[in-house]
């Protein structure tokens, strides 16, 4: 069991179902923060155990952790 | 290859073409510990007249005004023999050769500055390379966003100046803590108060939109990029920067979301470009793949370039490009050594990377906007992409050159 922060992308057939797919996602067990359907992404915090559950649902494209990015420290020697 | 009994020697055509040229000078070597006397004779041995100059620094005003006596540079134990014609210059080596005092004498050849741009009192190398400096365009009524760590709005150069800005960081304002922000926001459409900065900006008269997507540790979530994109769509901004990303692997495919953000911005008018990432180490040979988002089909991948307009050691190549449309490096900018506005007390200072390089062309892309109104989204790419000065690298790792500002009367590099 890992509690992750997960972003799931809606296909592009089910774009006007992203809300109905939240709340089956929050059913799952994931807890849904942001729903975004004008791109299809709802992203959220959940146990990535439940992955593959999430995939199964009707319109999700892709279940997966959300992606970060890291700058490196401010320093001339060091590309940014 | 050898015909029949006569031998052909075979050149390369291209390369002997390129080879130094000669100035028509000799250089003399002399033997350690030859006295100046004797150096004097040697070349007096051959008809030359000859003067011994103490201070190196005195030979370039030296050579102007004796046109045809040699200098002797006594503390290098070097000669200069002033041009003459080619057959008179084998004559003098021959000669010279034979004399007990020359180690070695050779032709004198050209040489050229391998960096041909510098940052000067007026301008940054990179305002300069780009065409911003000698452009009449300077992105007055454009807007331009640049998404990061926020902006330094006590900055003398920001302070009195007119700055939309959001922040998508919970709990931070947008004021910029870590400076990457700052700094890229400053190429982008930094304006100097102060008459003794160099203009360092590419698009100075451009309207700032600062959306702040990276907290100040330089840290940002992928919601808060993506909305942060939408917002900068949302406020109309032709032009949006983005100087951040994540490596992918080899053979890696581009986010979807961010694709579908990218591709909603192109349609509706604003142009998104990023930095294409710095996690290539060329000089042991490897170059990794454009980072995330910049491998996004709609989302223009800017790779860095160095004074010398040679790729960046450190910026990523077009590993992937093809895959489902993207992974392509698009353009090059100016990305090592660049000065730029950071946040007090800092103020200013120098730095390198692909995330330097991508606000050079947020600002050339403002400059073209504001050249044509039709210029927006795709055509505002074909335009950028299309007027690009080529370079001698791959379009792997430069697509398709130098990014160059708008009616500059001509491109920066021939």
């Amino acid at each position: 069991m890992a509690w992750c922060a997960v972003a799931v992308t809606i296909d592009a057939q089910h774009l006007r179902e992203t809300a109905d797919i939240g709340a089956k996602l929050e059913k799952l067990g994931f807890k849904v923060e942001q729903v975004r359907p004008e791109i299809g992404a709802i992203f959220g915090a959940g146990d990535s155990e439940l992955f593959p559950k999430a995939a199964e649902i009707a319109g999700v494209q892709e279940v997966r952790e959300e992606g970060t990015v890291q700058l490196p420290p401010s320093d001339e020697d060091v590309p940014q | 290859m050898s015909n029949g009994d006569s031998e052909e020697v075979q050149t390369d055509v291209l390369l002997d073409r390129q080879r130094p040229k000669p100035t028509g000078g000799l250089v003399v070597v002399f033997r350690e510990a030859v006295e100046t006397a004797a150096q004097i004779a040697a070349l007096e041995a051959g008809g030359l007249r000859a003067s011994a100059l103490p201070v190196i620094a005195d030979l370039t005003d030296f050579m102007a005004a004796e046109r045809d006596v040699c200098a002797v540079l006594t503390e290098l134990g070097v000669a200069f023999v002033p041009e003459c014609a080619p057959e008179r210059a084998g004559e003098l080596m021959g000669m010279l050769s034979t004399q007990e005092a020359v180690a070695d004498t050779r032709p004198e050849f050209y040489v050229f500055a391998t960096a041909p741009f510098q940052d000067t009192p007026e301008r940054t190398w990179g305002v300069a390379a780009v065409g911003a400096f000698d452009s009449p365009f300077t992105g007055e009524g454009i807007r331009l966003a640049v998404l990061d760590t926020g902006l330094d709005l006590q900055h003398p150069d920001y302070r009195e100046r007119r700055v939309v800005s959001r922040s998508f960081v919970p709990g931070e304002d947008v004021d910029d803590l870590q400076g990457h922000g700052t700094h890229c926001a400053g190429t982008a459409a930094g304006r100097p108060v102060d008459a003794n900065t160099p203009r360092y900006g590419v698009a100075p008269q451009a309207e700032l939109y600062i959306g702040k997507v990276l907290n100040n540790r330089g840290a940002g979530r992928e919601r808060d990029i993506l909305a942060g994109m939408a917002w900068a769509v949302g406020e109309g901004c032709e032009v949006i920067s983005m100087s951040l990303g994540a490596a992918v692997r080899r053979g890696e495919t581009y986010n979807t979301l961010y694709e579908r953000e990218a591709q909603a911005a192109l349609n509706a008018g604003s142009l998104i470009v990023a930095a294409a990432g710095n996690e290539s180490a060329r000089s042991s040979g490897y170059i990794a793949p454009v980072g995330m988002p910049a491998n996004s089909p709609s989302i223009l991948a800017v790779a860095a370039l160095d004074q010398a307009l040679e790729v960046a050691e450190f910026s990523s190549g077009g590993i992937n490009a093809g895959i489902d449309g993207g992974g392509a490096v698009d353009l090059a900018a100016p990305g090592v050594g660049v000065f730029s506005s950071l946040p007090l007390p800092r103020e200013y200072g120098s730095l390198r990377g692909t995330s330097m390089a991508c606000p050079h062309v947020a600002g050339c892309a403002a400059l073209w906007a504001e050249s044509d109104p039709a210029l927006r989204g795709q055509a505002l790419w074909d335009s950028l992409t299309g007027s690009a000065a080529p370079l001698s690298a791959p379009e792997r790792d430069v697509g398709k050159g130098l990014v160059q500002a708008p009616g500059q009367g001509g491109a920066a590099v021939s």
